[in-house]
């Protein structure tokens, strides 16, 4: 029935069950994912709690069309910490917090980058972009501790922030470089 | 930012909580269905790349419709139901994701540049690069994949022996036909394949959780241990 290669198209048929998902009953969909090994209760919770912050956001609201004012603190409003934004965006912990606090020189992060920022924070990459374009913002940790007034770095390169980064993972120091190319 | 047109906010905020989590629970079993279907394919484990799941897929998919990052075209899904929409954004979603994936492997498997090949011709750096490339790649192999996959068509229908409306839903599914079609050759109603299919999954709900899941079979398993 099938070609000897053709695993895809095998799994595809076995399962054209699925097809019929949007007929299937909430019951019988809950059961299925069950079946699959999902924690339903737990994934619906989640999903309505997202389901809350879009409604609330469509009311008139629009929180996405306004200035941001941290992007940690605009992934905190959407759930994301800064190890899932991370995840998120394919950055690192030490990227978004520097990408946070502006230390990164706006001109120098990609396109892609900006755009992937931007659909896991549900905003534009223009307000990524403007958000970035502010001057940097000084570290509110160990205020107190310091000798001298606090300053603020000068923003650095973008892809050597990457080269420098001893928390990112290699694929993704990889993915990350990889688009210097791209945006030349 | 776009917006969504006031037509499409208005039916988004008019779905009940129970209609929304139909339509979620449904879409993440199509969303799994996507995922698992390219690991037969590519042999990837079924894992989406920037720590997707089907899950966060269906949300990031419902989220797009809310900020009108997808506009909502009633000429091309008409209907006050979201689920082809939805669907479609889920189906777009995965593919853009196993797409840029495929591209990273692809821009890794590149040929490496002449300048830094110690050899003269190159060619041991291109014995090197080749044996990477299979392994990057882990591509499946059809035979072990084949294999699991008549396998578990074999288990499906010693479960099912005994019932021919069951076993003849199974038969049709494997000749890809869809629900109505279904319906039609088999000269029932479509609210009675629905029944067929309960009884179907409810027969096999073992197998499919092996399918779905992210142990492969033991032979499976078992072939590539021996190939590695």
């Amino acid at each position: 029935m099938f070609e000897e290669d053709n695993a895809e198209k095998m799994f595809d048929a076995i399962t054209g069950w699925v097809e019929s998902a949007d007929t299937m009953d909430l019951e019988e969909l809950r059961q299925i994912r069950r079946a699959m090994g999902d924690d339903v209760e737990e994934s619906e919770r989640g999903f309505l709690s997202m389901l809350g912050k879009l409604k609330a956001e469509a009311e008139g609201k629009s929180p996405a069309q306004h200035g941001i004012g941290s992007l940690l603190g605009k992934a905190r409003q959407l759930g994301l910490d800064a190890p899932a934004l991370a995840d998120k965006t394919g950055l690192s912990v030490v990227l978004v917090t520097k990408l946070d606090r502006r230390l990164i020189n706006c001109l120098t992060v990609p396109k892609k980058v900006l755009e992937v920022l931007a659909n896991a924070l549900r905003a534009t990459s223009d307000a990524i972009s403007a958000y970035l374009e502010q001057p940097p913002a000084l570290a509110t940790e160990g205020r107190f501790r310091a000798k001298e007034n606090p300053r603020t770095q000068k923003p650095q390169d973008f892809f050597e922030a990457v080269q420098t980064d001893k928390s990112i993972s290699e694929e993704r120091r990889a993915n990350l470089l990889a688009l210097e190319e791209s945006e030349q | 930012m776009r917006k969504p047109d006031p037509e499409t906010l208005k039916l988004l905020r008019g779905y009940s909580e129970e209609e929304w989590l139909t339509y979620y629970n449904a879409l993440v079993v199509i969303a799994k269905r996507e995922c698992k279907s390219r690991y037969w394919k590519t042999g990837n484990a079924g894992h989406l790349p920037e720590g997707y799941s089907p899950e966060t897929v269906v949300q990031e998919a419902v989220a797009r419709l809310f900020d009108g990052r997808r506009t909502w075209n009633q000429e091309e899904y008409p209907g006050p139901s979201p689920m082809k929409i939805l669907r479609a954004t889920v189906q777009s979603i995965v593919g853009d994701l196993v797409r840029s994936e495929e591209h990273k492997h692809y821009a890794y498997l590149e040929p490496a540049n002449d300048e830094d090949e110690p050899d003269s011709d190159g060619h041991a750096d291109r014995l090197v690069h080749q044996a990477t490339k299979k392994n990057a790649y882990n591509l499946p192999d059809n035979q072990d994949h084949t294999y699991a996959l008549d396998n578990a068509i074999a288990h499906i229908r010693g479960n099912i022996r005994g019932r021919a409306d069951i076993a003849t839903y199974f038969e049709l599914l494997l000749r890809g036909l869809k629900r109505v079609e279904i319906s039609k050759e088999m000269k029932v109603s479509a609210d009675r394949v629905d029944e067929i299919r309960k009884q179907f999954l409810t027969r096999t709900v073992d197998i499919y959780r092996e399918l779905f899941g992210d142990k492969q079979s033991p032979r499976d398993k078992g072939a590539r241990a021996t190939r590695d």
